[in-house]
């Protein structure tokens, strides 16, 4: 059976995806070689960066961020797009810090994997809700889409059809399913913690004991007793020529979403090329 | 294998360290039936003392200011526990507890660590006997984006290869403590034992927290230098907190910070 990583990036004003996909990429296949990374994109890339991808896509049929600045609506797509019978998907925002060939395994007993739980840089495992509250406030499955995982299967054929159409039909999911507090603009997240509460498949899709998750950088769930705005400007963190991740002294392991775009300096740049 | 206790006490103008430390090894005595030996580079009281072993060392001199508080009184005077970290090569013991001296003990759980296999043991939480108090959270960590705090109050450790190294490095952290501290992104200059142990553990572990050490048997609660401590009978200890409750504890350890305090009460016990 085929397997690899999917990277989705679309074009938008804001933030180079596309480096930091190749960046993601990069650090896939500096500690697992053998891996096939697929981007999927609307982006002209560019010569000098296609060699970081085995496969890239186009992204297919109607755009559905038209009216978005966060170009993420289409990752719903991904399913149909992927060309592996079985998937990894990332955020680009995200480095892989170690080998995780034994996730495959472990994702192996899944049709459809998410993770409801995400680590601190030290290691804990976050318990503020400051960016949860959509979820908390509408008893939604806690989902983190920036790292996920799915088998081309019928069920996930049925499953990500409906994430399509929450997508496509946001304001009416959102009226229904989120109206306690509403979020005006469709989050990945959103979506397919609607998809998955409406399917009742939360026991088939999240796991009580997994530790496949990944290191979430966002600073209100860090557990700082001062308000920080950006983790990369007030923590040491380096990046060392064996590929080491220190951030504040503390070494980073599995994937590390670092969500601040000025993380990826020439020097993490160079060292992961 | 021998078994014991380690005691540190380097008296200043305001702290009878040693006077303090006769105390808590008349408690340990008393309690958990253990030899104890104390670290001085002061004069004690040859004839009557509860020491079975004692060794002088030279004053440490480092020159390290602390603000010693007895609830509102406010004394400034120079610290000098910085030779802990040479708990390794001054302990006579295979099995040694090392406790601050204010640190009184009250009963004979801490015996619970020979019974174990480990080679270290401490604690990474203390705990304010008022369950209420903010300091308990603010120090979990050694800072606001630091690694997690560890508490070098009292500790327990086999001579091992690995506890050999640990203390080695203890005392390179505490001799290159401006790099350590700038690392760790601590932002107070002075130097800290239960930061560097915390480091230490941290370096040890791959910079990564892992099962070891693990816990002391014994919580460590504790009041504070703002706290009055107003009697000592028969294991009871009776507290004024800042806040103005008052508090009764029987048979439990506890971390005196008020060491002022702490030593007018032995004043009047003995």
């Amino acid at each position: 059976m085929s397997r690899g990583f999917i990277l989705f990036v679309q074009k938008n004003d804001n933030c180079d995806y596309l480096k930091q996909a190749v960046a993601c990429s990069a650090s896939i296949k500096k500690f697992m070689p053998k891996e096939q990374v697929c981007l999927i994109t609307d982006i002209a890339v560019p010569d000098q960066y296609k060699k970081y991808f085995d496969h890239i896509k186009d992204i297919p049929g109607n755009d559905l961020a038209i009216n978005s600045d966060w170009k993420v609506n289409n990752r719903c797509k991904i399913y149909n797009i992927s060309p592996f019978e079985k998937s990894i998907v990332l955020d680009v925002d995200m480095l892989l810090l170690e080998n995780i060939e034994h996730w495959w395994k472990q994702l192996d007993n899944y049709e459809l994997y998410y993770t409801d739980k995400v680590k601190t840089y030290r290691n804990e495992w976050v318990t503020n809700n400051y960016y949860r509250k959509v979820f908390v406030e509408n008893d939604l499955p806690n989902v983190y889409c920036g790292f996920h995982y799915f088998k081309k299967c019928e069920n996930n054929e049925q499953f990500f059809n409906l994430v399509i159409d929450i997508v496509e039909n946001y304001e009416q999911y959102s009226k229904r399913y989120t109206q306690n507090k509403t979020q005006s603009w469709c989050s990945m997240d959103v979506a397919t913690a609607i998809a998955i509460k409406l399917l009742g498949i939360q026991h088939k899709v999240f796991s009580k004991h997994s530790n496949l998750t990944f290191t979430h950088m966002k600073p209100r769930i860090q557990n700082y007793k001062s308000e920080i705005s950006l983790w990369t400007e007030q923590l040491n963190y380096d990046f060392n020529t064996q590929n080491e991740l220190f951030v504040a002294n503390i070494r980073q392991h599995g994937l590390f979403h670092y969500v601040e775009p000025n993380f990826l300096n020439d020097k993490i740049m160079e060292q992961l090329q | 294998m021998t078994k014991g206790v380690l005691l540190f006490a380097h008296n200043n103008s305001t702290v009878d360290y040693v006077k303090q430390a006769n105390f808590c090894a008349g408690q340990i005595k008393k309690h958990l039936d253990l030899p104890v030996c104390l670290i001085t580079s002061d004069k004690f009281n040859e004839d009557h003392n509860n020491f079975n072993h004692v060794k002088v060392v030279p004053k440490p001199n480092t020159q390290q200011i602390k603000t010693y508080n007895n609830v509102n009184e406010k004394h400034k005077d120079f610290w000098n526990n910085t030779s802990r970290p040479d708990a390794y090569s001054l302990t006579p013991y295979d099995e040694t507890i090392v406790m601050d001296t204010d640190y009184i003990v009250n009963n004979a759980n801490l015996n619970k660590v020979f019974e174990s296999n480990e080679d270290f043991l401490i604690n990474y939480k203390a705990q304010h006997i008022d369950f209420e108090s903010r300091y308990t959270e603010e120090m979990k960590y050694v800072s606001d984006v630091g690694i997690e705090m560890c508490w070098a109050t009292v500790f327990y450790f086999k001579k091992t290869e690995r506890t050999k190294k640990l203390f080695q490095l203890i005392n390179h952290i505490k001799n290159e403590w401006e790099f350590y501290r700038f690392a760790y992104q601590i932002g107070n200059k002075v130097y800290r034992n239960d930061f560097a142990f915390a480091i230490a553990i941290h370096m040890m572990n791959n910079f990564n927290k892992t099962a070891w050490p693990k816990q002391l048997p014994s919580k460590l609660f504790y009041v504070t230098d703002k706290d009055s401590i107003d009697s000592f009978k028969n294991n009871k200890w009776t507290f004024t907190f800042e806040r103005g409750t008052q508090c009764q504890i029987t048979d439990m350890n506890i971390h005196i910070m008020n060491k002022i305090g702490l030593n007018k009460i032995i004043d009047q016990y003995e």
